[in-house]
């Protein structure tokens, strides 16, 4: 028997006290209240209109803080998504992280010839195959721009693509609103409709707010379209600090967290009680290049920030992790990779991506997802209880042993070294044995790992039904832009 | 440096003003003025260039300027500021991004050029419109989404539709926008950031 004991179930990161918090968020209300954001759509424009927002020339919303106070009462506090098999697999809850991949690039590290191009449907299948069998990595973005004659069909080949080749939860960017329905009604094809879907929820939807303090036409449509369906939604802030927010993080954070609150008003107007989560990425603009950053610390800083920030709200958070600047999977990209994901997994950031970013987002490499997927195995070592219990702390062990004894054989280690980290892809042999090996590098490593599990793994099929109600669909879609 | 171009260089607007306004005042010719403020412009060009200034500070060098030339400008009414040509910039149909347009506006209007700047989603009549009535060298169009930059070349095709193609040079930017996209399309140049735009704006014209 024990009494009044406490205990600590794993290491604990944070930047903002609650009172840093209130501030930020009464600083966000203020804003809110006095400059509003720009909303340019009509449906949004109205439902705000309707519920007594202030509004002003030019599309200009005012939103008091009651809106404010409402949208978070009713938006949910956790969301849950599921695989395509049905098995509700990610909980998105208070410190609970998943890992994935990010979306858009529109060029790609070829795996064979290690030169970029520009990325083709046939990479989107390859992402999302990599991604279904990499134990680590817990839901899939297309990580590559389909490039079609129509903007919209390009999405709706790369969903294709993701859910033809991954079981995996997926984190669908689309054109606009009608292009996500589309995708929404593929989603529920392949769940066996649109309750099934709303059950087990295979797919959110990607949007973005246009910092500073606007939300366009586009992005409107998509989260109307989300709450409808009760399909998740992340609409993300895309701010450069410097540029299009303010360059100060805590500046920074109160303009992004407007445009996400801002957005919540919209979301829950339309549905309350429809999924919603807060986060986005926030990078300083770099002052010499003018780039937007993936592995500058104040980014990942930011990332935390808004993580906390979610909790305070009770809102799930979209995080960033596993992406660098650099413009190949070399050392600077191994490097920040590792560290954005580390702190992202210290803060507890519910879907953390990107893994796979490189050159700013605007390249895909499958070597920086295998390299993520061996980190982020490291990193649930790190991220994880030290147990002190009597078992943990092995006294009777130690005295079986004695001075001078040895634990290899002891029963106690025999019951619990399995629980010790042991990397798959990073070297430990000998300096012999790695050049006897072939002296890889870990670039060599990881990149002939994705070669074997690209030409070896399939995914599980659709089923007949499924597969030939899917096909139609597109078809239907393909139709009404083909004619 | 003059002290007149080290004012400019260290983006100290407030001792422009009052320096340009004795220099005007004890006589000194107009042009000589603006020579001078546009010398401390080019070392500002030079050091961001070599990485040794940032764009806040190029940016505060380019208002300090700005404040000299607005002061001089009465005195050189008949003749035009030298100019290196005019050019329409604007974000595309459908697309609300514009940091990276705004950079280019001032980073041109610094080189020595007259810029108009349309704003933001700028439909390709629009664009076809304003060269009708800028009759510009350059034409300017950034996109930041791939849904969007598609539009550009329907804004090529239109110019070249109104038998306007042929006197003006088009360069195109924005993140998702790459050199093979912009041949893609029929443009002349591309740009990946604000400061190659003014070079690559100078060498097309030359």
């Amino acid at each position: 028997m024990r009494a009044n004991l406490v205990v600590r179930e794993s290491p604990v990161l944070s930047y903002l006290t609650h009172d840093q918090l209130d501030a930020i968020h009464n600083t966000t209300l203020e804003l809110l209240a006095t400059t509003g954001v720009q909303i340019l759509q009509e449906e949004a424009f109205e439902l705000l209109k309707a519920a007594g927002a202030i509004i002003m020339p030019n599309n200009i919303v005012k939103i008091p803080e009651l809106l404010v106070k409402n949208a978070l009462q009713t938006a949910p506090s956790r969301i849950v998504m599921s695989n395509r098999l049905g098995k509700r697999c990610l909980f998105l809850e208070p410190g609970r992280s998943y890992f994935g991949t990010g979306s858009g690039c529109p060029n790609t590290i070829d795996i064979y010839s290690q030169k970029r191009r520009r990325t083709t449907r046939e990479d989107v299948a390859n992402v999302a195959k990599l991604c279904d069998c990499l134990s680590n990595i817990d839901f899939v973005m297309d990580l590559g721009l389909v490039e079609d004659k129509y903007p919209d069909l390009g999405y709706i080949y790369g969903f294709e693509a993701m859910a033809r080749n991954t079981a995996k939860p997926i984190i669908a960017s689309c054109a606009n609103g009608k292009n996500a329905q589309d995708i929404i009604d593929m989603a529920a094809v392949i769940m066996g409709g649109h309750d099934q879907l709303r059950e087990k929820t295979l797919v959110a939807i990607y949007s973005e707010a246009t910092a500073p303090l606007r939300h366009a036409q586009d992005a409107l449509e998509k989260l109307l379209v989300c709450a409808k369906n009760w399909v998740p939604v992340i609409h993300t802030i895309g701010s450069l600090a410097g540029a299009s927010a303010p360059v100060t993080m805590a500046g920074s954070l109160v303009t992004g967290n407007a445009e996400v609150l801002s957005a919540l008003v919209i979301h829950q107007l339309k549905q309350p009680g429809a999924p919603f989560l807060h986060g986005g990425t926030i990078t300083p603009i770099d002052m010499k290049t003018m780039v937007h950053p993936y592995g500058a610390p104040e980014f990942h800083v930011a990332s935390a920030c808004l993580t906390e920030m979610g909790r305070y709200y009770g809102l799930p958070v979209f995080s960033t992790g596993g992406c660098t600047d650099a413009k190949l999977f070399d050392e600077q990209a191994s490097a920040e990779a590792a560290y954005s994901l580390l702190l992202e997994a210290l803060a507890g950031g519910n879907l953390i991506h990107d893994i796979g970013y490189i050159d700013s987002g605007l390249t895909a490499d499958l070597s920086t997802i295998c390299f993520s997927d061996e980190m982020i195995a490291l990193i649930k070592h790190i991220v994880r209880p030290v147990a002190v219990d009597e078992e943990q702390l092995a006294l009777e062990a130690a005295q079986r042993v004695g001075p001078g004894g040895h634990f290899l054989k002891d029963p106690h280690t025999y019951k619990h070294f399995r629980n010790i980290f042991s990397p798959k892809l990073l070297v430990r042999d000998r300096y012999e044995i790695w050049e006897e090996k072939g002296g890889q590098t870990l670039g060599q490593t990881v990149r002939k790992k994705v070669i074997e599990l690209l030409e070896n793994h399939q995914c599980e099929p659709f089923s007949e039904q499924v597969e030939k109600s899917f096909s139609d669909l597109i078809s239907s879609i393909e139709s009404r832009f083909k004619n | 440096m003059t002290t007149l171009a080290r004012l400019v260089f260290e983006g100290d607007k407030e001792h422009v003003a009052s320096t340009v306004k004795n220099m005007i005042e004890s006589g000194k010719d107009a042009q000589a003025i603006v020579d001078e403020l546009i010398e401390g412009m080019n070392e500002v060009g030079v050091r961001f260039k070599s990485g040794d200034m940032f764009v806040p500070e190029v940016l505060m060098s380019a208002d300090a300027m700005h404040e000299g030339i607005d002061l001089v400008q009465p005195l050189l009414a008949g003749h035009a500021l030298r100019s290196l040509g005019t050019a329409i910039i604007g974000t595309v149909r459908g697309d609300l991004h514009d940091i990276g347009k705004n950079l280019v506006c001032m980073m041109l209007e610094s080189g020595g050029f007259k810029v108009i700047d349309l704003g933001i989603d700028v439909a390709p009549e629009q664009f076809v419109s304003a060269v009708k009535e800028h009759k510009p060298a350059i034409v300017g169009m950034s996109a930041l989404l791939t849904t969007t930059m598609m539009t550009m070349k329907d804004t090529v095709d239109l110019l070249t539709e109104e038998g306007l193609r042929g006197d003006i040079k088009i360069v195109i930017g924005g993140a998702p926008v790459s050199k093979s996209f912009s041949a893609q399309i029929g443009a002349d140049g591309y740009a990946p950031d604000a400061a190659t735009a003014v070079d690559v704006c100078k060498s097309l014209l030359s």
